[in-house]
């Protein structure tokens, strides 16, 4: 099936096949560029161009309703090319042209002439004639005017062989990908068979070979049959053509389903930005957890990575869902697939858009991580030193003040002496004796002579349990004797008399610290309750 | 060199003649010549004829009159002028005496060159 267009020539219509119009343009325009700059030139052109006409009535008078290109390739080969036309051969005298390079000339200057010489006129397309999967090794072969061979090798090895040398490179470059590298050039290919467009017209098919869009050589490449044709595919290609076929269905839908997703998310997300900076208080549950973010609140103290965050968000969603529509529409017919250069920009302002996009998005969670954590210190943190919510709980209801706590696994145990197991007492553990832990209580009293009483119990010597009353009072807690199977194994009532108050407060704890209490800890873990004091008496008076 | 060259190159010297001998008897366009001239095998590419036309037009031997045809696009008809019936006696005389040289050069033997001697 062909595309057919009217034309008038020389006051006539014509039907005529859209390739053919093609070749007859290019050819009229050939002759017009032959003959133009001489005299009557415009008018010789205009003669053929009634002869051309002529020829066309006679093929509708013969039945023919639509021109195709054979007929138009017959006419020309009939009335001939511009230089038949012409008469004079004009022998090209490229031959003396030198290959050999002057001495003086470097071996790099040669290089990008030979490459220069080489892709010149010639545009990149992927080659349909000529593939093994999307014929874009061919077609850069085509470009570079070398042998597609070498490229198909060179690219199999690279795959194959990246996993070997990438790693080289992914450690000066620190790139985290290398494991993937020969995954990374597979989809390179891909990604370049999107960006090139296939060379489709015998025009496209010139350009990449390099020649030049004369109408024999259009002709050419028509009656050779190098025009590309749909039921040509490559070797790789052919086993799967069915299967293909089948894929190119269900992408197109699966593309038009993944379109419509990215607009309903495109959409909420906008309503939800909206919600965040207009009305952010509402603390609503909004989708994608967006309302997690608190970006308005960032927005006040970073406003640029919020920006970048939102632009780069919404970018990275309407440049495929407009590929996408794109690619509907123009397999609809509706408008022109995108060219190379529009392919590439919109895959360039994509990749940028996530590069925008993916450090934002950390950089705000990231944010979100040390307010959680934040949080979280608050929720599990004692006096600044972070612990379990019971060990937490037990010393604020104790009233106990965390004077040192270092190298301590818990700060507080179960498993009372009496056998209750719900009751807590506090309790200290390192398995290299190396805690060191200080908590202490005051409380107010009036001035008298006081005793305190204390449960106790070491794995090893060293913990103290103290009072201060007008002087500091040591007493250190007896290591523990092993009792296996009694219940309240090692523990010790251990009391501490006569502490002189003076003054409205005395103050009574535990500690293991080395400075404070003169002796090393040699315990990996101590214990301590059931702290009583009492009054056992008044002050001896004093002479006045 | 080779034959079709050589050939093409003996055409192109006689094809403004042969135009000239077509248009001598009545006025034609360019459709008809083509014809004509296939008919007697001289032509290869149509395409030749219309500059060929436009020059001998150009330098005063040939004039046209636009004509409606029925058919198709209006036609030029092109018959001699004045000037190009002179330059037609012209080339015919001159074609009488190439065609006089080339029989005598074709139909001599080497017994008539050694006589003539």
């Amino acid at each position: 099936m062909k595309k057919n267009i009217t034309i008038n020539l020389c006051g006539r219509l014509f039907q005529i096949d859209e390739d053919a119009y093609e070749l007859l343009q290019q050819y009229i325009e050939s002759l017009r560029q032959s003959f133009g700059h001489e005299e009557g030139g415009e008018e010789i052109v205009n003669d053929i161009e009634a002869r051309i006409a002529e020829l066309f009535l006679e093929l509708n008078q013969q039945g023919t309703e639509a021109i195709t290109i054979e007929h138009v390739k017959d006419i020309i080969t009939r009335i001939g090319k511009p230089e038949e036309l012409k008469g004079e051969e004009e022998k090209n005298d490229g031959e003396n042209g030198g290959h050999k390079y002057d001495s003086f000339r470097t071996a790099a200057q040669g290089f990008r002439e030979n490459v220069r010489a080489r892709t010149a006129g010639k545009r990149l397309y992927r080659n349909p004639n000529d593939k093994m999967v999307a014929g874009v090794l061919s077609g850069i072969a085509a470009y570079t005017s070398t042998d597609v061979t070498w490229w198909r090798i060179g690219y199999a090895l690279l795959i194959l062989a990246s996993n070997f040398l990438f790693p080289l490179f992914g450690i000066w470059l620190n790139l985290g990908f290398f494991l993937h590298v020969n995954l990374a050039f597979i989809v390179f290919y891909f990604v370049l068979a999107i960006a090139i467009p296939v060379a489709d017209t015998p025009k496209q098919v010139l350009q990449m070979e390099g020649k030049d869009v004369t109408p024999q050589n259009l002709a050419d490449v028509v009656v050779e049959d190098k025009q590309p044709a749909q039921h040509r595919r490559g070797c790789l290609g052919s086993f799967f053509s069915v299967i293909i076929s089948i894929f190119v269905g269900i992408f197109v839908g699966l593309a038009a389903i993944v379109g419509l997703v990215l607009l309903v998310c495109l959409l909420l997300i906008i309503v939800s930005l909206v919600v965040v900076f207009t009305v952010p208080s509402v603390g609503m549950t909004l989708p994608f957890d967006i309302d997690d973010l608190h970006l308005a609140e960032l927005m006040s103290v970073h406003p640029w990575i919020v920006i970048a965050f939102i632009i780069g968000l919404l970018l990275a969603l309407c440049i495929p869902l407009y590929a996408i529509a794109h690619m509907l529409f123009s397999k609809a017919g509706k408008v022109q697939p995108m060219g190379i250069g529009q392919r590439i920009l919109w895959i360039v302002l994509w990749v940028a858009s996530l590069c925008c996009l993916f450090p934002a998005l950390v950089w705000i969670q990231e944010q979100e991580k040390e307010k959680y954590n934040e949080l979280m210190r608050e929720k599990y943190s004692y006096q600044g030193v972070m612990m379990s919510q019971q060990d937490k709980d037990f010393l604020r209801k104790g009233d106990w003040n965390l004077i040192k706590a270092e190298n301590c696994a818990h700060y507080t145990y179960t498993g009372y002496y009496d056998g209750n197991h719900n009751l807590r007492f506090l309790d200290v553990y390192n398995e290299n004796c190396e805690e060191v832990f200080q908590v202490e209580r005051k409380e107010g009293v009036k001035p008298g002579i006081y005793r305190l009483d204390c449960v106790v119990r070491a794995e090893g010597p060293g913990p103290c349990v103290y009072a201060i009353g007008d002087s500091v009072r040591l007493e250190s807690i007896p290591v523990y004797e092993n009792l296996d199977g009694i219940p309240d194994m090692g523990w010790y009532d251990v009391s501490i008399d006569n502490i002189v108050v003076t003054g409205d407060s005395i103050a009574y704890g535990l500690s293991s610290d080395e400075d404070f209490t003169g002796q090393p800890c040699r315990a990996q873990w101590f214990s301590a309750t059931d702290f009583k004091l009492t009054r056992t008496g008044d002050l001896p008076k004093q002479k006045k | 060199m080779n034959i079709e060259n050589a050939k093409s190159q003996m055409r192109k010297g006689m094809l403004e003649y042969c135009v000239l001998l077509l248009l001598k008897h009545r006025p034609s366009y360019a459709s008809d010549i083509i014809q004509q001239l296939k008919n007697a095998e001289l032509l290869v590419v149509e395409g030749t004829l219309y500059p060929l036309l436009t020059r001998l037009k150009n330098d005063g031997l040939l004039q046209y009159e636009w004509q409606e045809s029925t058919q198709g696009p209006p036609r030029k008809y092109y018959a001699l002028s004045p000037e190009g019936e002179q330059f037609l006696e012209g080339l015919d005389a001159a074609w009488n005496e190439l065609s006089n040289t080339i029989n005598y050069l074709k139909t001599i033997t080497p017994q008539l060159l050694e006589v003539k001697k």
